[in-house]
């Protein structure tokens, strides 16, 4: 399915205009974008450092999880709204851009891994009889995928 | 019991979808090496 004509109805909507003529406007998401992404990168390190047994050893997996999870959801919404509206400046350019789409396979990839497995593998009692090396496959996995989103969206900016 | 056996089932599918992603993930990025470094001289010159 060709997903063209939303972009050009993202190009030439009202979020556009604004992303287009004002410098401030944009500069201002775009801090929030990086922020956004500074706080899920630092909270995914940290539960996937966790679940590898590298930091914070002395606190339960479940608790680092828990504490994280709810950042990593409100650092999500937040890098998703923002980053629509600084796509929109450039809608159709992302279109036509390998990298743009690379970044967004990753990303849908890393929701899914995220809230349909990691989440639920580590949540509930049964969590202790897991075989360790599940665990650590789960967080080598995530941080792949996590890292690949982030190289693909400064690629973008290269290219 | 139930719960044990879904816990079981959803450890077996991350452990596979996890080798997959880490393994697909090599296998591509070796097989890209010159295009990688080609990229890296583009953007950093």
């Amino acid at each position: 399915m060709d997903v063209l004509f939303l972009f050009e109805w993202l190009d030439t909507s009202l979020l556009a205009q604004i992303s287009k003529s004002s410098g401030g406007v944009f500069a201002a998401v775009q801090t929030v974008h990086l922020g956004a992404m500074a706080l899920l990168g630092g909270m995914l390190l940290v539960s996937d450092l966790r679940l590898l047994n590298v930091l914070m050893k002395d606190v339960p997996v479940q608790v680092v999880m828990e504490n994280t999870r709810n950042w990593i959801t409100i650092a999500l919404v937040a890098m998703i709204l923002s980053g629509i509206f600084m796509a929109s400046a450039v809608a159709i350019k992302l279109y036509y851009n390998m990298f743009f789409w690379s970044k967004m396979a990753g990303l849908v990839m890393g929701l899914i891994f995220f809230y349909g497995i990691k989440t639920p593998l580590i949540r509930g009692d049964e969590f202790n009889t897991l075989n360790p090396w599940i665990l650590r496959l789960v967080a080598i996995a995530s941080l792949t995928i996590w890292f690949s989103v982030a190289a693909s969206g400064r690629w973008i900016g290269f290219s | 019991m139930g719960k044990d056996r879904g816990k079981d089932k959803l450890a077996k599918l991350a452990a596979g979808i996890s080798a997959i992603i880490i393994l697909g993930w090599a296998i591509f990025w070796s097989t890209q090496v010159i295009s990688v470094i080609e990229l890296l001289e583009l953007a950093y010159g």
